[in-house]
């Protein structure tokens, strides 16, 4: 049966080179903390553009990471994908609510930045990789018992 | 859902991973399947019934709950 073969995730090595990302921005953005206090008013913009980079590297490594397929892609792990999805859509919508109740009850909160807003997807994202890898991890804790 | 996919295994003398190499997915699922933790598509159903050449609701039985 060809029904339903045709998969849209990328091959597994893509998830590699999403770790490999991962850890390159997380580094980055760990030295720059430590460095910060070091820099001088004139490398300020060297600054900005490593951690404008780190956060491009963040966001590219983490779509790399939730969707490409996993060593063995089966049902099962479809299933979990499916559930993770469900749940974050779930997250997702009780923080829709929560932004529009504080923003209706508290207008120009500091909080609701435009920078948190276009951090949120990426955000929903993790969760998500987060919540399918936990799955998966439970599903394999399981079988060692 | 119960079923007998490590009676029948057992009978094959194949161990869990040659199982899920001979079909396509990982011992995690097959280990799933055995427990009864995960209920397989009828699609995956098939093709475990067809590795152990019996029909398919010999391996796979609705139990009570279902």
């Amino acid at each position: 049966m060809n029904m339903n073969k045709k998969s849209i995730l990328m091959p597994h090595a893509c998830q590699k080179v999403g770790w490999c990302l991962l850890i390159l921005s997380i580094l980055t953005v760990l030295t720059l903390m430590v460095l910060a206090k070091a820099v001088s008013v004139d490398n300020i913009d060297v600054v900005l553009n490593l951690s404008k980079g780190a956060y491009v590297a963040f966001v590219i490594a983490i779509f790399l990471l939730c969707l490409s397929r996993e060593k063995v892609e089966d049902e099962m792990i479809s299933g979990f994908r499916l559930k993770s999805i469900g749940i974050i859509a779930y997250v997702f919508f009780v923080i829709l609510l929560v932004i529009s109740a504080v923003l209706w009850l508290k207008p120009g909160n500091p909080y609701l930045s435009e920078l948190f807003l276009i951090a949120l997807p990426v955000l929903l994202f993790v969760l998500y990789y987060g919540l399918f890898k936990w799955m998966i991890w439970r599903s394999q804790k399981q079988q060692a018992l | 859902m119960k079923n007998t996919v490590r009676v029948e295994r057992a009978i094959m003398d194949i161990t869990q991973q040659q199982l899920a190499d001979a079909i396509g997915v990982s011992r995690n699922t097959i280990n799933s399947i055995e427990s009864g933790k995960y209920v397989p598509s009828t699609v995956l159903a098939l093709k475990i019934a067809r590795h152990f050449g019996k029909p398919t609701d010999a391996i796979f039985q609705l139990d009570e709950n279902d």
